[in-house]
């Protein structure tokens, strides 16, 4: 589980690759009824390159919080991030970081 | 008789399972197809432009379209702008991985030992249809809350979504298996 609430622990990798000036988006992955813990976790390591740990912290989050922003970037960046989730059948949406 | 998903010793899977699994996953992968209708493929840039351009719009009335799809968020002109960029390559995708299944049944067809090859570059086209399907039934189930989840595990066998119900927990449990597989 995240250790600051409602921070960006999960997403630090990503914000060095923003293009400075430009507002940073977030992927968020909602959670859903559907799709199982098991294939949700593989689904962050096998895309983003998470650790099985990290992987499995932002499942739960999604899990019990209803959501989590697994990806920050540019807008165009987290086009990309969010076509892919709902590629793997995640329900995914992007909005601007708040 | 081996049964089960095995993993090689190159990463592939090798999957030795009975003649009535090759023949629902075909039908569930072929009537993915049908549903995602995906924009007609064509080499040439322009022409497939073309194809996306013309192609009939999702019926997000839906449920298991509305699901396979989700709008990418809650202002109306991003999510608009989200379906113009991404939803021809969504749909392709998700034909293309039902296909990449579709490819792998055809030699186990009617053979009474059945055995399929899912190689590693074809393991997550296979893990995403499974999922597809999954998603679709969930939608044809009216599983849209945790609860409503819980209760299509109490559907009786007398309950005429009840044939529905097993095939999603089956499939369920043959992508279960297909990623302690890969990943085990």
């Amino acid at each position: 589980m995240t250790e600051q609430p409602g921070g960006g622990t999960a997403i630090q990798e990503r914000v060095d690759e923003q293009h400075l000036g430009q507002s940073p988006w977030v992927c968020i992955v909602w959670n859903d009824p559907v799709n199982t813990m098991q294939y949700v976790t593989y689904v962050f390591q096998t895309y983003f390159g998470f650790s099985k740990e990290k992987a499995t912290r932002l499942m739960l989050e999604v899990h019990n919080d209803g959501r989590s922003a697994v990806a920050m970037g540019t807008k165009d960046e987290m086009e990309r991030d969010v076509t892919a989730m709902q590629a793997y059948g995640l329900w995914a949406t992007l909005e601007p970081a708040a | 008789m081996r049964s089960g998903f095995v993993r090689d010793s190159d990463g592939g899977i090798t999957w030795y399972c009975l003649p009535f699994e090759v023949g629902l996953l075909e039908s569930m992968a072929t009537q993915l197809v049908e549903l995602v209708d995906a924009p007609d493929w064509s080499d040439d840039p322009l022409e497939r432009w073309a194809n996306e351009r013309d192609a009939p719009p999702l019926d997000r009335e839906d449920p298991a379209l509305a699901r396979l799809f989700p709008e990418a968020s809650t202002n109306a002109e991003e999510a608009s702008e989200f379906r113009r960029l991404m939803e021809a390559e969504l749909r392709t995708q998700k034909a293309s991985d039902a296909a990449i299944v579709l490819e792998a049944l055809a030699p186990a067809e009617g053979t009474s030992e059945p055995v399929v090859a899912i190689p590693v570059p074809e393991q997550i086209a296979w893990l995403r249809t499974l999922n597809a399907m999954r998603l679709v039934l969930g939608a044809r189930l009216g599983i849209d809350t945790d609860k409503a989840a819980e209760l299509v595990d109490e559907i009786e066998p007398s309950d005429e979504r009840a044939p529905i119900a097993d095939v999603y927990h089956w499939i369920g449990y043959v992508q279960s298996l297909l990623l302690d597989a890969i990943t085990g």
